[in-house]
């Protein structure tokens, strides 16, 4: 009985996530198959666009963000927030990019580029340390203002490294090996499965069992519930923030080795814009708020399918333009954080309205 | 007989496992004083709520004037002029006394909000009630007595009629207690109605015209003060006598395990020099605000200290962080429970072990729930924690038993010394008998235990040693405590004039 209850409350909003996934799919699986249709009627060749291997297939471009929502989790669990990440990934990628050509004059190409992936982590680290170091130093200033700052300032770091060009390695074939790591697969049961998202739920394995099964994940929580009580029950409420912090910016620098495969092995100044918004609303419609202390990295993988789930549905099946696609994926957000509030209202309205009633009879 | 203005009749509050509140029945006079008793978890704050329309009631009726009314929300209730003041007040810590009490209601002129106007007529309110600081000094430099006249004043600007006080000398020294019950009784003589929650006799007896007790979310019954005397309420209250309020004892001294040498933080304390022996319990008094907090917090790394010396068990010791300390073998139960002792969200039983969730664990990494539920439940059953079990929420627990949470949390982390602020603040009579007969028992196990408390009869009876602090001193240590008297404690207490 007392497991059953803390099993619900664990699944509720899993449940709900789950709900909306199936809706969503069953909805453009007949959008789809009434398209079919028509191209039949028409005396057309039927190309079913939205099925399972398509969508798998295609997941690439949304978990580009999906290792920062990762790491975002993190921050928003302890009820902070990082709005650098995106410029994060950017210098990260910057930064490989341009050590990659010393390094390769040096030694072998391989190992060049294992270096500068080496470089991508280690910066990636570093501006999530500058990061945590302020957020925890000057507690005074919120750290979305704090990161709003780093961010421009990373971002400035990435033009003073590259000025406006594109960079690139052409005829590299150990950087062109970066595409692979984007576009590459495996076979799996006949299946083919893209090694990004084998990728990503390694590291989603490894987030949830440290959020959730280990003393860590405890303190994490504490810190976001209530830091003052969680400082006095024995928890380094400083040290340990910096520490994700740094972990939040090495899944920014892991995100931009993808994306650097994603264009083509280039890297350029601007790349990866607005990649914190995203990474913030899939952690936030996973269940993360950014009140802090609770959430469950279940949620996010669910919640970095469905935005997959959306985007591709509402564009390839509707044919919708980006930005309306954008649009509806707003609105689903803005919903799941009402929905909760909505509940509650609901249910003392209807106490206030029994009483009313009651009032009136006696 | 006046008939009364308020009428609460049959009112049932169910909360998910809890029946809180089960058909209690209430009236109230104008001009009277009526006082609420029983034990922690009796139901008496959430009578409240339901009163003020924060929590709707799943059975009962509310009649004001006569009238039935439905406490749709909260701003209902104060249309109605009903006000209620709760322990925790600062409601705005860095806005002026004057936006504190005009806040939600400021006079305007146009589009703009007049604050002279404000801080004139707020200053008219503070001197109704006798309040002596400025409507422009900010809250949250205010003592917490005096926060406390804010809340008031606010009360009364909304013109409250009746006037809710939750336990509101809970954390005030006698002194203040007595500020407040004066202010008290001249707003019942203006014929406002007033209701007090209190686990303090002097609070009933000294200033309750009637009194109600609740046990176990039933009613009981109301009766004129003089009706009943203390042994009658608490009997009332606990179903049955309580034998040995303070637990016999014989105090073993032994090695000196703690040291507080000149300890100076600039602002808040200077020259603060004690000491404590295994197995002592020593008693740290004064009135509020004499900096006996900041001292403790700075001892133990929660904030630091200018000059001075710390020895733990013979070692000088500059603790950074709580955490240093209570590797050290230092536990410090923090003075506000809501804020500093608690997780409100989480469960009782993560609670109490946050602080060793290091020994919770398989392979020194994963935690075990079962060994968490083992521990709290044995905690849980030590303290009689009020609560359907382990897992409930610490925030849907009522005040006292947070606070039995809170000590817990001090005692499984088994401490050598514990330190303890105000512990049994918001504790009834019955849980307080078993926090003593606790502290003994740590006692005679050698721990030593530094008391920190404004109640009078606590600190005389349970401290083999007392030190008293004022205005950020210690002016005085009491070593023969079975010949003290409450007065020259007193007179320790109070703030001296400095001879420059
Ligand atoms: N929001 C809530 N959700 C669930 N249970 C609650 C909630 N609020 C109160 N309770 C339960 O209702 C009961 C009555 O609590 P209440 O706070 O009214 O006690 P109280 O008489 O004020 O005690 P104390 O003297 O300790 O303050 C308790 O068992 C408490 O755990
Ligand atoms: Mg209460």
């Amino acid at each position: 009985m007392k497991a059953k209850k803390a099993l619900s409350r664990f699944l509720r909003w899993e449940t709900m996530l789950i709900v909306l996934l199936v809706v969503l799919w069953l909805v453009f699986d007949a959008k789809d198959a009434s398209l079919q249709a028509a191209r039949i009627a028409k005396g057309r060749r039927a190309t079913d666009i939205f099925n399972f291997t398509n969508m798998l297939n295609g997941m690439g471009p949304y978990l580009l963000y999906s290792f920062m929502a990762l790491g975002m989790s993190l921050i928003l669990g302890m009820g902070d927030i990082d709005i650098s990440v995106g410029a994060i990934a950017a210098l990260s990628a910057s930064v490989m990019g341009t050590v990659y050509g010393p390094f390769k004059k040096a030694m072998s190409p391989g190992l060049a580029l294992a270096l500068a992936l080496l470089c991508c982590v280690m910066t990636g680290a570093a501006c999530g340390f500058l990061n945590g170091f302020l957020v925890t130093r000057f507690r005074e200033l919120f750290p979305m203002i704090i990161t709003l700052g780093t961010q421009l300032f990373y971002r400035g770091f990435c033009y003073l490294l590259l000025g406006g060009d594109t960079l690139q390695y052409k005829d590299d074939a150990a950087w062109a090996g970066l595409k692979k790591l984007y576009s590459g697969s495996v076979s799996i049961g006949g299946l083919s499965v893209p090694t990004m998202l084998i990728w990503f739920l390694l590291l989603a394995l490894m987030f949830f069992v440290f959020l959730h099964l280990t003393t860590g994940g405890r303190r994490l929580f504490a810190i976001g519930t209530n830091r003052v009580t969680a400082r006095y029950s024995g928890i380094r409420v400083d040290s340990f923030e910096l520490c994700m912090f740094v972990i939040c910016g090495v899944t920014a620098a892991l995100s931009s080795m993808f994306y650097v495969g994603s264009v083509s092995a280039t890297v350029r100044a601007d790349a990866m814009t607005g990649y914190e918004m995203y990474a913030i609303a899939v952690a936030v419609l996973g269940g993360f708020s950014t009140g802090g202390g609770k959430g469950n990295i279940v949620g996010v993988v669910l919640s970095v399918i469905i935005f997959g789930v959306m985007k591709k549905g509402l564009g390839t099946v509707f044919g919708l333009p980006d930005s309306t696609v954008n649009l509806a994926v707003g609105l689903v957000l803005i919903a799941s954080s009402v929905l909760p509030n909505l509940l509650e209202d609901l249910s003392n309205w209807r106490r206030v309205r029994r009483q009313h009633a009651e009032a009136k009879l006696s | 007989m006046a008939a009364p203005i308020l009428e609460m009749k049959h009112i049932t509050k169910i909360f998910p496992g809890v029946k809180a509140l089960d058909g209690v029945s209430f009236d109230l006079r104008a001009g009277e004083i009526h006082a609420i008793v029983g034990e922690n978890g009796a139901g008496k704050s959430t009578f409240i709520k339901v009163l003020t329309g924060v929590h709707q009631p799943d059975g009962g009726e509310i009649i004001l004037d006569g009238k039935p009314l439905v406490m749709a929300n909260p701003n209902i209730a104060i249309q109605h002029g009903i006000a209620a003041i709760y322990q925790h007040a600062a409601s705005y810590p860095d806005m002026s006394v004057a936006e504190n009490i005009f806040i939600g209601h400021e006079f305007r002129t146009g589009p703009f909000i007049s604050w002279v106007k404000a801080r004139k007529e707020a200053q008219k309110l503070l001197d109704s009630i006798g309040a002596n600081f400025s409507p422009n000094a900010s809250v949250g430099a205010l003592s917490v007595a005096q926060q406390q006249m804010v809340e008031i004043a606010k009360a009364l600007s909304q013109n409250a009629r009746i006037l809710i006080m939750d336990e509101p000398t809970a954390a005030l020294s006698k002194k203040e207690s007595e500020e407040l019950y004066s202010i008290a009784r001249s707003l019942r003589d203006k014929g406002v109605a007033i209701i007090l929650i209190s686990h303090r006799f002097e609070d009933i007896f000294g200033l309750a015209d009637r009194c109600t007790v609740f046990r176990d979310a039933h009613y009981i019954g109301t009766w004129d003060i003089d009706e009943v005397d203390e042994s009658l309420l608490v009997h009332h209250m606990v179903g049955h006598v309580i034998e040995h309020y303070y637990p016999e004892r014989t105090p073993h001294p032994g090695d000196e395990v703690l040291r507080v040498e000149k300890l100076s933080r600039t602002g808040y304390f200077r020259d603060v020099s004690f000491s404590l022996r295994a197995g002592e319990i020593v008693g740290l008094t004064g009135l509020v605000g004499a900096g006996r907090t900041e001292v403790v917090e700075a001892l133990c790394g929660v904030t630091g200290f200018d000059s001075g010396k710390v020895i733990v068990e013979g070692r000088e010791q500059k603790y950074k962080d709580p955490k240093d300390s209570m590797a050290g073998g230092i536990g410090l139960l923090p003075e506000d429970r809501q804020k500093q002792g608690l997780l409100l969200p989480w469960s009782i039983s993560k609670n109490i072990t946050l602080p060793i969730i290091d020994k919770c664990t398989r392979a020194r990494l994963f935690m075990s729930g079962k060994a968490e539920k083992t521990i709290s439940n044995k905690e849980k059953e030590q303290l009689a924690i009020k609560a359907p079990d382990v897992e409930t929420a610490a925030g849907t627990l009522s005040g006292g038993n947070q606070q039995k949470v809170v000590i817990a949390k001090q005692l499984a982390a088994s401490s050598r010394i514990i330190i303890l602020d105000e512990p049994t603040k918001g504790v009834d009579i019955g849980s307080k008998a078993a926090i003593y007969e606790l502290m003994a028992e740590l006692a005679a196990q050698g721990v030593a235990i530094l008391m920190i408390s404004s109640e009078m009869p606590e600190v005389m009876n349970m401290s083999d040693r007392i030190y008293v602090m004022s205005e950020g001193h210690v002016t005085k240590e009491f070593t023969d405590v079975k010949n003290l008297t409450q007065q020259q404690i007193l007179e320790a207490a109070m703030p001296q004039e400095r001879t420059a």
